[in-house]
């Protein structure tokens, strides 16, 4: 559709009058015209002007007629948000810069105005705030032949916010010595001196880059490893030197991989892969060789890379099943008794949660239940001494959604100690519990922190919400005193509740990092340590539905995969790898040790090896120790896994299904070499 | 709890219903419909809040049928809340409002006839009840339900584009969004802050605020959207909590459901003034009036009963006990033969949809479907048995 039909579509319906009696009024007014004073406009940030309409008939004479006014973007129909329009008397006032057009439209006899309706149009330029400087980024003062950098020039508004409209167009005053490339980089050719040069509004910066020659002449290379595993981070480490053997300091050095694969890889796909820090990790086993150049020097090391050989077998070792309902979220937890017990939770359903004895998973037992005003429960958590638990409610009759307390000092006697729903009443999705609190994720918007140091008592005491526009939480973890929340688009946040990172408190917390990862869909989060290096991960999986909503009776298509991210400088975090699944989707995870344990819904229960260094997809790898499909004929839906949540106890998996309820499997141990 | 139990907790209710129905065969003899069968299958969609679906209800001549059900919403696994329902004047797409997004919420659209999806845009926290003009905007109330008692807005949205061309802010908790018949101004009840607002629906302005706490109704500045603050406390913690606003057909009326205070007001459109009260049963939520003008029906959600006011005389025709618990929205047949009236239910129980025969003051038919039943949009009324 052109814009002029957009336009005509979206402004002829402004009214609501039926479409017959706008076109004979419109009709009636054949022959008119509006005139708007001034014609057009050219505006600063701040600027009010009055748009006077005139309106004349056929025989060019002034008639009183009424004029609407609207604002809207140039290339679009949308509502212009750079100005603000006053429909009624042309009054304008500019907020932003940038290009916008008012039009003023004769509301017809019958109060209306269509595709026919006489009209005038006024471009309305609103300045943007005037350059103060430039700045140059991606590229330092001195450079070797062969160094290839990609400079971007930022113009930065005397408000101090980025002029994002201008694009400087950047120059080098010798592109023999420092040129474009037909990629966009800038490479340095031969030893001299260039300057960039960029100018945008009258500013102006000149970056004086200084190119030497080359005088790399010898290459050292080196691996931590001669042999390694699909999935081992390898390190490369070159040296370089000049001509009289001298160490030569930021030489730039190129690397590059070759495979030689084992005899059963055939027509592999790509395989392995270094970085420019010399980290290398392969897929697939083989002998690699990689290579690092710089000018004319060369040097290869190689590495076998063997398969991670980490697989084990899943063995099922009961079921607790629940077919009528969906299931939700699953705790489980060591009783005051020394027992083992687990509760899951219902979704779309009459509000119910079933307390489970798991002390031989073999041999599950339904030992109580608890009903609520709620259609959904949705979480389920105990606190650390197993003695206090809660419950989310979504889908209460009375609409105040909140949480529900209760005591699970006797597993098989559950009882409410009390409800709260004081500003909580959008639903409480998820929940948490740490130190005598309860986090609960509020309407998805924010989560707040209840002290439950009475439990028949809550009360609120703090609250964390991010602050721009559109923020959304859906899920929040708590370790150490940081409060670790999943948050959409907004990726991961990290914030102290208490750890003394950052001054945070449950009644004041502190954000103290966060990370956006590419896919926008953040939807879960837990934090560890490696246990095999020091490094500090945030396990970040995204929920994606590909196919949308569906049928309550049919199974669910899902998307999206496991993010890991290197928080361990917690001002910089890296995602360094994904554990991505084909054709399913992740969900709620947890790590123990050196595995991580994923329901990845469609795809079943995951057991990774998380171990040492991590990079590149996982999956590929070969890091998956164990996968099961968590089929049940009398599953709510049969036969469709869709493993909701995991949690690792004693030794053995439990997880929740949404369609069968609650499971106990066990890796089996991996059997030694037969002789 | 049975409904024999339900009753019994309310002893008055049965006597009054039974001398009520009296009073009301009594006059329905005059009624043009009176004793005439339906020959007409009349369509209602509904939108199921803890289901995330929409229905499509048939009722007629052979009773009332769940003729279809369609999945909507956002996320397969998480409730999104199917709110509002609005069906656009030609009958050709029907619309529900998701309440719960990222954080805000949508307006899907669909094909009459086909179910299948238009498309969808976002509006506001929280999309509750919405209508559409014949020129295709959509006025929605954005009913932020669950956040800060800050002003909210009405999202004007043009169902051509699929844009939102304008939010309005109104006041907190919007709800009730309603258009009088020629389509100019479109009203909404507030419930946290005491008033009705009425929007030019030309200028998509503010046009006139009405504070409507008992005994207190006053005009408001159109700017005003806090009343509440404005006005201060209720010196007798008195509150009208106004649910929802429908005009009359001729356009000189607006009747207001006080859910918190147990009455209908009747405004005078060109006073901007309370000229009428209706008592009503516990917790008024949605009301309709009937297309001929003389009835108009309320679901009283406190107490799972829906009841039929005489216009002309202002009195409380008849009481009808609904299916289950908490009644929610009402529309009437184009013939005025006919109220539909949600039942959302509690927890596990399914949501319901009563078919109340006007003429004869009695619940007819009942049908039922996901749970937690709300938004109703009447579709179609056509010949029995056509396809």
């Amino acid at each position: 559709m052109s814009r002029f039909k957009l336009l005509l579509s979206g402004v002829a319906v402004i009214i609501g009058l039926s479409l017959p009696t706008a076109l004979a009024a419109q009709e009636a007014d054949a022959g008119f015209t509006v005139e708007v004073e001034p014609a057009s406009l050219s505006l600063n940030p701040g600027d009010e002007v009055a748009l006077k309409a005139t309106v004349r008939d056929g025989a060019g004479s002034e008639v009183e007629r009424t004029v609407v006014f609207f604002g809207l973007q140039p290339d679009a129909f949308q509502i212009a948000s750079g100005i603000a329009v006053d429909r009624n008397t042309g009054n304008v006032k500019a907020h932003d810069g940038g290009r916008f057009r008012v039009f003023a439209v004769l509301i017809d006899e019958a109060g209306g105005f269509g595709m026919n309706s006489p009209r005038a149009e006024v471009p309305i330029t609103v300045a943007y705030p005037a350059v103060s400087r430039l700045e140059m980024q991606g590229v330092g003062d001195d450079l070797f032949v062969g160094d290839v950098v990609r400079p971007r020039v930022v113009a930065w508004a005397d408000n101090g916010a980025e002029r994002k409209d201008i694009k400087p167009q950047l120059s080098s005053s010798d592109d023999a010595v420092l040129g474009p490339d037909m990629f966009g980089r800038y490479v340095a050719r031969t030893p001299g001196r260039a300057v960039l040069a960029a100018e945008a509004e009258g500013i102006s910066i000149r970056h004086q880059v200084q190119v030497y020659a080359n005088p790399v002449r010898k290459l050292e290379l080196s691996a931590d490893a001669d042999a390694a595993r699909t999935g081992d981070v390898v390190r490369f480490e070159v040296t370089a030197r000049d001509a009289d053997e001298r160490l030569v300091v930021g030489a730039p050095i190129r690397f590059s991989v070759q495979h030689e694969p084992v005899d059963t890889v055939v027509a592999g796909a790509a395989s392995a892969e270094v970085d420019e820090a010399g980290r290398f990790v392969a897929e697939v086993p083989g002998v690699y060789t990689v290579f690092a150049t710089s000018g004319a020097a060369a040097a290869s090391a190689s590495v076998r890379i063997e398969q991670r050989d980490v697989a084990q077998e899943i063995a099922v070792l009961g079921m607790g099943q629940v077919s009528h309902v969906h299931t939700s979220d699953l705790w489980v937890w060591e009783g005051a008794d020394g027992r083992d017990y687990a509760v899951t939770g219902t979704w779309g359903g009459e509000g119910v949660a079933y307390f489970w004895d798991v002390t031989d998973p073999a041999s599950i037992a339904k030992i109580d239940s608890i009903q609520v005003d709620a259609r959904t429960v949705n979480d389920v958590k105990i606190s650390e001494d197993g003695r206090i638990g809660v419950i989310s409610r979504e889908g209460a009759s009375t609409r105040r959604n909140g949480l529900v307390i209760l005591d699970v000092s006797d597993p098989s006697n559950v009882s409410i100690l009390s409800e709260y729903d004081d500003d909580l009443t959008g639903g409480v999705h998820n929940v948490f519990i740490y130190d005598r609190h309860i986090y609960a994720v509020n309407n998805g918007q924010r989560y707040d922190i209840i002290n439950i140091g009475d439990p028949t008592q809550p009360r609120r005491v703090g609250r964390f919400e991010l602050d721009n526009p559109g923020h959304a939480v859906h899920d929040v973890w708590v370790v150490d005193g940081i409060a670790y929340s999943s948050n959409w688009s907004d990726g991961v946040v990290m914030v102290d509740v208490g750890a003394g990172v950052a001054g945070g408190s449950v009644s004041n917390p502190v954000q103290i990092a966060s990370y956006k990862h590419p896919t926008l869909r953040n939807h879960a989060a837990f934090p560890f340590w490696s246990q095999s290096t020091d490094r500090f991960y945030v396990v970040a999986g995204d929920e994606i539905f590909p196919g949308g909503t569906g049928d309550d009776r049919t199974p669910v298509r899902t998307a999206g995969y496991i993010h890991f991210i290197d928080f361990t400088d917690l001002e910089n975090p890296v995602e360094v790898a994904r554990y991505q699944v084909p054709n399913a989707g992740s969900h709620n995870f947890w790590v123990e040790g050196d595995k991580l344990y994923i329901a990845f819904y469609n795809g079943g229960l995951r057991v990774v090896d998380v171990s040492g260094e991590l990079k590149g997809d996982l999956y590929r790898q070969g890091r998956e120790i164990a996968h099961y499909l968590s089929f049940d004929p009398e599953g709510y839906i049969p036969n469709a896994p869709m493993t909701w949540g995991p949690q690792p106890h004693k030794g053995n998996i439990f997880f929740s299904d949404w369609n069968s309820g609650l499971w106990a499997v066990r890796l089996e141990p991996r059997e030694g070499l037969v002789p | 709890m049975s409904r024999r139990h339900r009753n019994r907790r309310r002893p008055g209710l049965v006597a009054r219903r039974t001398l009520q129905l009296g009073v009301w065969f009594t006059l329905c003899g005059a009624s043009p419909l009176h004793g005439q069968l339906n020959t007409s299958d009349y369509y209602v969609y509904v939108a199921a809040e803890s289901e995330d679906e929409v229905a499509i209800i048939r009722y007629g001549p052979q009773g009332a049928t769940l003729v279809d059900n369609v999945a909507v919403g956002l996320f397969p696994t998480e409730i999104d809340g199917a709110h509002g329902i609005a069906v656009t004047p030609d009958g050709t797409r029907w619309v529900v409002s998701i309440a719960h997004g990222l954080p805000y919420g949508q307006v899907q659209v669909y094909e009459a006839n086909t179910n299948r999806k238009v498309g969808a845009v976002d509006a506001g926290l929280f999309p509750a009840t919405m209508q559409a003009t014949e020129g295709d905007l959509l006025f929605v109330a954005n009913f932020n339900l669950h956040g800060d008692p800050v002003p909210s807005t009405i999202s004007v949205i043009d169902l051509g584009s699929l844009v939102e061309i304008a939010q309005i802010t109104t006041c907190a908790m919007p709800h009730g969004s309603r258009l009088n018949a020629s389509a100019t101004r479109h009203y909404s009840a507030c419930m946290m802050d005491e008033q009705i607002v009425e929007i030019d629906a030309r200028t998509l302005l503010v046009n006139r605020r009405l504070f409507v706490r008992p005994g207190h109704e006053t005009a408001l500045p159109e700017d005003l959207t806090d009343a509440v603050a404005s006005e201060g406390p209720s010196p007798d913690g008195s509150r009208c909590g106004p649910t929802w606003a429908q005009v009359s057909p001729d356009e000189k009326r607006l009747y207001v459901a006080c859910n918190k205070n147990r009455e209908v007001l009747e405004i005078d459109l060109d006073r901007w003034a309370v000229t009428r009260r209706f008592p009503t049963g516990a917790g008024p939520y949605n009301l309709e009036v009937s297309p001929d003008g003389r009835l108009l029906v309320v679901t009283f959600k406190g107490e799972q009963a829906t009841g039929i006011f005489d216009l002309q005389s202002g009195d409380l025709r008849a009481t009808v006990e609904n299916t289950r618990r908490l009644p929610h929205g009402v529309v009437i047949s184009p013939d005025s033969r006919f109220a539909f009236v949600s039942v959302e239910g509690v927890g596990g129980e399914p949501g319901t949809v009563d078919v109340i025969d006007l003429v004869k003051a009695a619940r007819v038919a009942s049908v039922e479907l996901g749970k937690q039943a709300g938004g109703i949009g009447f579709w179609k009324q056509e010949a029995a048995g056509s396809i």
